[in-house]
């Protein structure tokens, strides 16, 4: 070969070599970007996506005493000290203890109350009057109000109002009264009024009040007056609110670093600035939730980053490894003219480091911008808005630094190394396989011991390289083998090709070769689409299980099933989700309570992953009791005849409504006489009649000696068959209050005997039902349950529902219960357990949600323009998971790795092509010169290297299925349900043909050079 | 009888300008049937040039080469290979030996080419390999043969294939004096045995000795007779 083509040859191989090193340099340099400002980007963006309200932070004090300002002041001073980074404004809310205001119109006592707040402008808008200012000495102070309170108490701007301390509150006594003189009305801005008794509402007909929440009267405030004031006034504060909303999402990453480990001692440090006086003081801290939530999906991202980031590594130095072998090869006998001349090995790497720091350099100058400009337009796609951070952090020059270090003494090294012998000697195939062992070991180790851990792992790091760099291992003993059977097989047949072919496979070595590069890097490409599609999958996952259904909505009270089921626009199930009591069971380990989620079964509404079944499968056994047969009634009115002789006793009807949804709502009918007389009552609202519950009261004169005979008939619209009545299950003695309890023959209602004198204040109750409720809800348990209680199927447990016991039989255990992912749960079939607890007296069914199947596709809008906002989907929460900033580091490091993965394998092709190019060009001649037909040598050419390459590919592609299945699911950090490795067959199919045909495809102009080779002058050469 | 062999006013310059090399400068010579001729000459004289024309690894710059009645400059690539498998059969100077098969592999090549049924040409391998004394070293490849048996494995290849013409490039030149006289009466023994025409380039007395007749080249020129070899 002429110096010319010798030079042109190893300026191709240094073109490769500079791939390689681009190629990884850019890589580890994109997952350097994404663990520092990738990751400070994510956590601002989804802190500025986050609900105001979960980016606050309040002290709330209470019990103030006398002198509420210094505990106020100081703990005032603790917050703003925790929050100092982002200096953050805090907004002060003071809200007094309730008051008398002066009765009404109709003479009834109404309540009020005063507040002051010293970011009330920003809160409120001013509708008529002037803001409230500061009161001159003795004078009344200026007040402004809500409209709606305004208008509740019928006051205006100038009037003057009384507000006396209430009596019945502990400090009443010590409290002055307040005269407010009415300056100005204001209309409350939505979502500014959380501190808000009423939260912004301006009037309850209903507030709770006295000591036990006992009393329920009419109430309209706040009276906004100057806060000083009111903190100067002393006793009467109810409670002062300290509320900071800082800035997160546009502070510095480090302050925010800061805010988070202060928050972390918040509650210690208010506790003691105000420990000095009476307060009591509570510290609400979302924004640390908010941040520790952040900081935990941030941390899933930084394990797989840097997984990624090393896979990268350890394939660029397989790569550099293979390139700088190759260009060794071709200096050789340079190398071995140097040495013959005395020079050592690391004098001979000095000799070469220039040209390895060169190229090492130029790579860098390369990858760097490249990684820059990659990940930045990958993230500002993902994290608009977000602050891109410094162009070249620190983190970035650091690791490409050391990275670079690395490659140019690999390089130096690897292409100075004396001549390897053809051959592995023996103790170099001991040495291997005792490397190899380790490799297997370590990485079985690995796997064995993944899983179950938060936050960043260092053997969920390696764990990815130890695995792929096993397989590889133990892979590539297979094709000597099985090519050792195929060159057996050749050797007796009668063609030529095939021992040139099988006798090439089974002779050359392959590990530590292009070969091992491209099983390798095939192994990691595949592998990251595995795991990605893993992530994916379980981002569902999560989603199915934490929605429940295709959509779910909090119910609004007075919105009936149809209209969900209007703007749904699918089928709709009302569920019935509480906590409550299973068992001796009130919380879990970790303190969850456990929670009822009660569906209709039959709605095909449940969604999410079941293993071995499906929901409807699993939930087949929950519907219990024969069918109801309710009657339709479409409002006009019911005859309720009642007969107790020589009493004053009355009857109040509750009719259980249910709509088509089967959401069930009570109606109270008005108290009737039983005086033998049929009295028609008027229905408010329409469904059908599921139930009706009879509360019998005594009436004021009545002989509480007496026992009366009760009768009682119900006439609805329609002809209706025998209802069942029978007394509340549970209810200690109720059949010795009312004996004899028959119901009566066709139609609804029931006879009886009552003992006037033993009835409690609200009455006795008897429940008329179409038919016997069956005795116990079958219920499926969530795993985690199941197991707490040593709960197994077919057991009978008693669930406690709100005050109501109801008996539940366990029907079978499912992984999770749809919408509580990992907490104890419940799930029960909504009919049933609402006709259990009408048996048991319990009347209260309504939905807290509506979960829709099959929702149309604006089934969002419609329904928050029905009056039902907050509805999510598990389309929308799917897509949150996977594309929401915190998610943004695994699938971009998974992309990274897997393009520089797929390109380092097509990188192997091309070095093992141009070894054909070289190895090849002399036995080309010798075949052709022994009369080879061209067709027969260009056959076997193509063969060994597409065998090779296809050999390896399809190794790879094992190798990295085998790695998605060990580290995938624990890749994707420790979700609800568990992860499930996923196989996605197409495109890891459309991966592995391609680099196979690629791969083939790069020798195909090499083969066709090599068979215009000169036969006589290439013969004339020899060598090999 | 036409000869097999007729090379007239052959001309081949390697390179151009002022670096060219006139390695053949107006060659003629026929070989008849059946005839063993040694061509002898000193190194860089211009021998392996014109046994590369004869075997149909090259072509001439001017002048003609016919073996078997083909005009060798006239014949494209695939009609090159051609001869070079049904016709003529080199024993190249730097052996030629395909590394990853066995000695006896290397041996069956031509034999595979003409897709031999397997048991057959395993015979005629071991015989071959037997005559040139290799049977114990059937199973080794090239990179564990010395030279002189690279060299006996070739030749055993050449004649494997039963050639019409044998071209043999300094066939003994790696072989010590015993083994070199032995393969050079097994030249011989076959060109009686079988018919088979010999060109046979040598600087061996003995080789000469046995041939027919030797030519002598002498910068690029043929020179009759073996005197001053
Ligand atoms: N492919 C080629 N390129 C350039 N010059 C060549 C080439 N082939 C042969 N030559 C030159 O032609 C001349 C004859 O070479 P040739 O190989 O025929 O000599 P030789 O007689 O076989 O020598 P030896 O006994 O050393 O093998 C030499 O000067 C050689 O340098
Ligand atoms: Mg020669």
């Amino acid at each position: 070969m002429s110096a010319g083509a010798r030079s042109r040859v190893q300026l191709r191989l240094l073109g490769v070599v500079l791939v390689v090193l681009v190629a990884g340099l850019t890589v580890l340099a994109g997952c350097v970007l994404l663990l520092t400002t990738g990751a400070d980007r994510a956590r601002q963006a989804a802190l500025g996506q986050a609900a105001v309200d979960d980016t606050t932070v309040q002290v709330v004090l209470t019990d103030l005493g006398d002198d509420p300002g210094p505990a106020v002041e100081a703990a005032g001073g603790a917050l703003t000290a925790a929050l100092a980074p982002v200096a953050p404004g805090t907004s002060t809310w003071l809200t007094s203890t309730v008051r008398d205001v002066p009765p009404g119109a109709d003479g009834g006592r109404r309540l009020g109350w005063l507040a002051g707040i010293d970011d009330l402008t920003a809160r409120a808008d001013l509708v008529a009057g002037t803001w409230p200012g500061v009161p001159e000495p003795g004078a009344p102070w200026p007040a402004a109000l809500p409209v709606a309170a305004a208008d509740a108490l019928g006051l205006a701007p100038g009037d003057t109002v009384v507000l006396d301390p209430t009596t019945g509150l502990a400090d009443a006594a010590a409290t002055a009264p307040v005269t407010v003189q009415l300056v100005g009305l204001v209309q409350p801005r939505a979502g500014a009024w959380a501190q808000d008794r009423l939260a912004g509402a301006g009037a309850v007909p209903d507030l709770e009040f006295g000591v036990f929440g006992g009393t329920r009267l009419p109430a309209a405030g706040p009276f906004l007056v100057d806060p000083a004031t009111l903190l100067a006034a002393g006793p009467g504060l109810e409670q002062v609110a300290l509320v900071a909303a800082p800035d997160v999402a546009a502070a510095s990453p480090a302050a925010v670093d800061r805010i988070t480990d202060e928050l972390g001692t918040l509650t210690r440090d208010v506790r003691a600035a105000v420990s000095g006086g009476p307060a009591t003081s509570r510290v609400v801290n979302p924004l640390a939730a908010t941040l520790a939530a952040a900081d935990a999906r941030l941390a899933t991202g930084r394990t797989a980053v840097l997984a990624a980031g090393l896979l990268a590594v350890l394939l660029t130095v397989v790569a550099l490894g293979t390139a700088a072998r190759v260009l060794g090869d071709r200096r050789l006998a340079e190398t071995a003219l140097l040495r013959a001349r005395g020079a050592t090995g690391p004098q001979l790497a000095r000799r070469a480091l220039p040209e390895a720091a060169l190229l090492v350099g130029s790579a860098a100058v390369l990858a760097v911008p490249l990684a820059v400009v990659a990940t930045r337009a990958a993230l500002a796609d993902r994290l608009p808005g977000s602050d891109p951070g410094p162009l070249l952090p620190a983190g970035l020059l650091g690791a490409v630094a050391a990275g670079v270090v690395v490659l140019v003494a690999l390089l130096a090294v690897g292409a100075t190394r004396a001549a390897t012998p053809g051959r592995t000697t023996g103790r170099g195939a001991v040495a291997r396989s005792g490397a190899d062992l380790l490799l297997v070991g370590l990485a079985v180790v690995a796997v064995l011991s993944l899983g179950g851990t938060v936050g960043t792992d260092p053997l969920l790091v390696v764990a990815p390289a130890l695995v792929l760099l096993a397989g590889c291992a133990l892979s590539l003993r297979l094709p000597p083998r099985l090519a050792h059977l195929a060159d057996r097989r050749a050797a007796r047949g009668r063609a030529l090709a095939p021992v040139l072919v099988a006798g090439d496979l089974a002779r050359r070595s392959l590990a530590g070769g292009a070969t091992a590069l491209l099983v390798l890097a095939t192994a990691a490409a595949v592998a990251a689409g595995g795991i990605g599609a893993t992530w994916s999958v379980s981002q569902a996952d999560q989603a199915d299980l934490r929605v429940g259904a295709d959509l779910a909505v909090p119910a609004v009270g007075g919105i009936p099933g149809p209209v969900v089921a209007a703007a749904g626009g699918g089928a709709v199930s009302p569920v019935v989700a509480r906590p409550v009591a299973l068992g001796s069971l009130l919380r879990d380990e970790d303190g969850d309570a456990t929670r009822l989620v009660a569906v209709d079964t039959t709605a095909g509404v449940l969604r999410g992953r079941l293993p071995g079944t499906d929901w409807a499968g699993a939930t087949a056994g929950l519907p219990a009791g024969d069918p109801e047969q309710g009657v339709p009634l479409s409002g006009g009115s019911v005859v309720v005849t009642g007969t107790a002789a020589g009493t004053g006793l009355t009857a109040v009807l509750t009719l259980v409504l249910a709509d088509p949804t089967g959401a069930r709502t009570t109606t109270a009918l008005p108290a009737v006489p039983l005086d033998g007389l049929p009295r028609s009552v008027v229905v408010d609202g329409d469904g059908t009649v599921v139930a009706v519950a009879v509360d019998l009261a005594p009436g004021p004169d009545d002989d509480p000696d007496r026992v009366a005979r009760v009768d009682l008939a119900v006439t609805l619209p329609g002809s209706v068959p025998g209802w069942v009545a029978t007394l509340p299950r549970g209810q200690q003695g109720a059949d010795q209050l009312l004996s004899g309890l028959e119901a009566v023959d066709g139609g609804i209602g029931f006879r009886g005997r009552l003992v006037l004198g033993a009835l409690p204040p609200t009455g006795q109750r008897v429940l008329l039902t179409p038919s016997r409720a069956p005795d116990a809800v079958p219920v499926l348990l969530s795993a985690g349950l199941a197991d707490d209680l040593g709960a197994d199927v077919g057991d009978d447990l008693s669930m406690a529902v709100g005050d109501t016991g109801v008996p539940v039989e366990v029907a079978g255990v499912v992984p999770d219960v749809p919408s509580v992912p990992g907490g104890p749960a419940v799930l029960a079939d909504a009919a049933t357990l609402a006709r259990v607890l009408v048996a048991a007296g319990d009347l209260d069914v309504a939905p807290q949600a509506w979960w829709v199947a099959a929702p149309d596709p604006g089934a969002v809008g419609a329904l928050a323009a029905a009056g039902l906002p907050d509805a999510v989907t598990r389309a929308g929460l799917t897509a949150d998971l996977r594309g929401g900033p915190l998610a943004v580091g695994l699938p971009l490091g998974l992309a990274l790795l897997g393009a520089g993965a797929v390109l380092l394998a097509v990188t192997g092709s091309v070095l093992q092509a141009g070894a054909v190019r070289s190895g090849r060009r002399a036995e080309v001649a010798r075949l052709l010169g022994l009369g080879v037909p061209r067709a027969t040598v260009r056959a076997v050419l193509l063969l060994q290297h597409g065998i090779g390459t296809v050999v390896g590919v399809l190794l790879g592609a094992v190798v990295g299925v085998v790695g998605t299945v060990l580290v995938g699911p624990a890749l994707t950090g420790s979700p609800v349900p568990s992860a499930e490795a996923q196989f996605p067959w197409s495109s890891w199919t459309a991966l592995v043909v391609g680099l196979a045909v690629l791969g083939t495809a790069v020798v195909l102009p090499v083969v066709r050079g090599l068979l215009r080779v000169d036969v006589a002058g290439a013969l004339r050469e020899g060598g090999s | 009888m036409s000869p097999l062999v007729e090379v007239r006013d052959v001309h081949r310059s390697f390179g151009s300008g002022p670096t060219a090399v006139h390695a053949l400068r107006g060659v003629s010579l026929d070989i008849a049937p059946g005839e063993l001729v040694a061509l002898v000459g000193r190194s860089g004289s211009g021998k392996t040039t014109l046994l590369n024309l004869v075997g149909g690894l090259d072509r001439p710059d001017a002048g003609t080469v016919h073996v078997a009645g083909t005009d060798v400059g006239a014949l494209d690539d695939d009609g090159l290979v051609a001869l070079r498998r049904d016709v003529v059969s080199s024993v190249f100077q730097t052996f030629g030996l395909v590394p990853v098969l066995s000695a006896a592999e290397n041996v069956g090549v031509p034999l595979r080419l003409r897709r031999l049924p397997a048991d057959e040409r395993e015979q005629r391998v071991a015989r071959l390999l037997d005559l040139v004394g290799l049977t114990p070293h059937a199973t080794q490849r090239p990179d564990e043969l010395s030279g002189g048996q690279q060299q006996r494995v070739a030749l055993a290849r050449a004649l494997a294939a039963s050639p019409r013409l044998l071209v043999a490039d300094e066939p003994t030149g790696q072989l010590d004096r015993e083994t070199g006289l032995a393969v050079m009466a097994l030249v011989r023994g076959i060109v009686e045995a079988e018919g088979v025409t010999a060109l046979v380039s040598t600087h061996d007395p003995v080789m000469i000795a046995l041939a027919d007749r030797a030519v002598r080249v002498v910068d690029g020129r043929l020179v009759d007779g073996p005197a001053g070899a």
